[in-house]
């Protein structure tokens, strides 16, 4: 499982930020070419866009046939882009913090999001957004999330 | 007997999976025996018809208050953490009732 966290990126639209953060999977060597427009599509058409008390939190990701090496990449926004509503797509979150799936197992994918919930329940999402990195990434949604 | 609840969302996949657990957590809690199965929203008509839940929970705005008589109740709460109370409380009420 690989890590990366980028702080304070600046995106326009969540189309923006996702082809900014699939170009760097790619480049990564994490996810085939043609990621970035992939995370698009699936944001269209199952938005992740989640609206917690204290900030707004977006879950992309796309097949994992998208997949060459399993990672997580954080992403904290200079200013909040937004999101369409997971619960309800006709509205709206300004998201502050990107929690991007790169999955290579159904199995792994339902433990990222399960620690994604504990994150969310337990008010320290805002605090993730805040002071993001690989180790703060790390510790909030676990290391062993692929055995090997 | 246990009382059985569907759980729909996009891709009846992970998020799904995860509210499936939240509500048989929160049942055992309860004190209620639960059996908790799962299908895509676009699936939902035909779970139903399949699998007679006392109860159909979503994971996003579905727009109908229930499925072929079978109340339908709104559980993203049980992935934000937000109302999840109240929630609970409804399920009880239909699952009990």
């Amino acid at each position: 499982m690989e890590w990366a966290a980028f702080s304070d990126v600046v995106a326009g639209s969540d189309t923006e930020l996702l082809t900014l953060l699939g170009t760097k999977a790619v480049e990564l060597g994490w996810a085939k070419p043609g990621y970035g427009g992939a995370l698009v599509e699936r944001e269209a058409a199952f938005p992740t866009g989640i609206q917690l008390p204290t900030c707004g939190v977006a879950i992309p990701h796309a097949d994992r046939e998208w997949t060459v090496v399993p990672a997580i990449l954080g992403a904290s926004l200079k200013e909040p882009v937004l999101f369409r509503n997971m619960e309800d797509p006709s509205a709206q979150v300004a998201v502050n913090l990107v929690v991007l799936m790169l999955i290579a197992r159904p199995a792994d994918h339902l433990r990222v999001l399960q620690r994604l919930v504990d994150l969310f329940q337990s008010g320290r999402a805002r605090d993730l957004a805040q002071n993001l990195s690989v180790s703060a990434l790390r510790d909030m949604l676990g290391e062993e999330v692929e055995p090997k | 007997m246990s009382k059985r609840v569907l759980v729909a969302c996009g891709t009846g996949a992970a998020t799904s999976t995860v509210v499936a657990n939240k509500v048989k957590d929160a049942m055992a809690k309860a004190g209620i025996a639960v059996e908790v199965s799962q299908c895509k929203v676009v699936e939902l008509d035909t779970a139903v018809a399949r699998t007679h839940p006392d109860v159909v929970v979503v994971t996003g705005v579905l727009g109908r208050t229930e499925v072929a008589g079978v109340p339908v109740v709104r559980g993203f709460s049980f992935l934000t953490g937000v109302g999840v109370d109240a929630v609970v409380e409804e399920l009880k009420r239909h699952l009990l009732g």
